[in-house]
């Protein structure tokens, strides 16, 4: 009985773990996918990654910073051959669920020329970014990023200019919100 | 003639079997073959050496074990370590190229409508 209780709460907190990051849901897509990438990196494997990030070498030590109050990263990429190969509902599904308490939308881009949208979305506790998604759906490739953890915006920012990304310099300004994406 | 001679005749001379050689021979014929007796190191030879020489060997045995062990283990540490580290440089690629490229598009469009940040919410600071 005793046994059953511990059982029944220890899935309980680890579905309560879970449930911090998105649950993606698109393997069935990586069939009809020309290139897949997978990137599943939890709590411990994050911080083995970490011990292997040298701190002599600028860009290793930044990233190692970034990563120190991350709990998990998760990049889900599909390349497809051709148009088609997802539906809106598998958007929708992963975007429903950033749509529960503390999640914010912080950049919609939508392009009805190239049918692309692109949104961030972070979530907010207290006055810390928790968390961090992005989804960027195009016709032949969708991308789903989701970081669990105390993420600095600024300093994932600067990492475009690093490991080969290039860097884009851009301006900050606070301003107020709007509700709708930006279409181009 | 020399007595050495008479030494080598001496033991060369034609000696006469006994009457039962025959009868031997023949008996030892039909008999079945006698099964030779092999000496391999049996277990029991390790008890018999001094208790000394026994701990000594186990303890060795168990430091190589434990040696070995250890070293597979930082081993697999390692080859964990290292595909972590190039999972997550990989990750952070996607996620910084993708956040980048979201920024050029919100900077791009802001340039174009004069309103610097329009569609960007005041959280964040991107």
């Amino acid at each position: 009985m005793k046994t059953g209780a511990i059982i029944t709460a220890s899935f309980v907190l680890m579905g309560l773990g879970y449930g911090q990051s998105l649950q993606f849901n698109l393997d069935k897509l990586a069939p009809k996918a020309a290139q897949v990438v997978d990137v599943t990196l939890d709590g411990p494997l994050l911080q083995l990654a970490g011990k292997f990030l040298s701190g002599q070498e600028p860009d290793e030590a930044r990233v190692k910073k970034l990563i120190a109050g991350l709990k998990g990263i998760y990049v889900k990429s599909f390349e497809f051959a051709k148009e088609g190969e997802y539906a809106e509902a598998d958007v929708e599904a992963i975007r429903a669920q950033l749509r529960g308490p503390g999640w914010s939308r912080i950049v919609g881009v939508r392009s009805q020329r190239k049918g692309e949208n692109v949104e961030v979305f972070t979530k907010s506790e207290g006055n810390q970014i928790a968390g961090f998604a992005l989804i960027a759906a195009q016709p032949k490739e969708l991308t789903v990023v989701s970081i669990v953890g105390s993420i600095d915006l600024d300093q994932l920012s600067e990492l475009g200019g690093h490991f080969g990304v290039p860097r884009l310099e851009v301006q900050r300004s606070k301003q107020p919100k709007k509700d709708g994406p930006l279409d181009y | 003639m020399s007595r050495l001679e008479d030494e080598v005749r001496s033991a060369l001379k034609r000696q006469e079997p006994s009457p039962d050689f025959a009868q031997r021979v023949l008996s030892r014929l039909d008999a079945p073959p006698v099964e030779k007796t092999r000496h391999r190191p049996s277990w029991r030879s390790w008890l018999r050496l001094p208790r000394m020489y026994r701990f000594a060997a186990g303890l060795a045995a168990c430091l190589l074990l434990a040696l070995g062990v250890s070293q597979y283990h930082k081993y697999r540490v390692q080859v964990q370590g290292e595909a972590a580290k190039e999972r997550l440089v990989l990750a952070l690629k996607i996620a910084g190229g993708r956040l980048n490229a979201v920024q050029q598009k919100v900077l791009k469009l802001s340039a174009v409508s004069h309103q610097p940040s329009a569609g960007i919410t005041g959280k964040g600071n991107l």
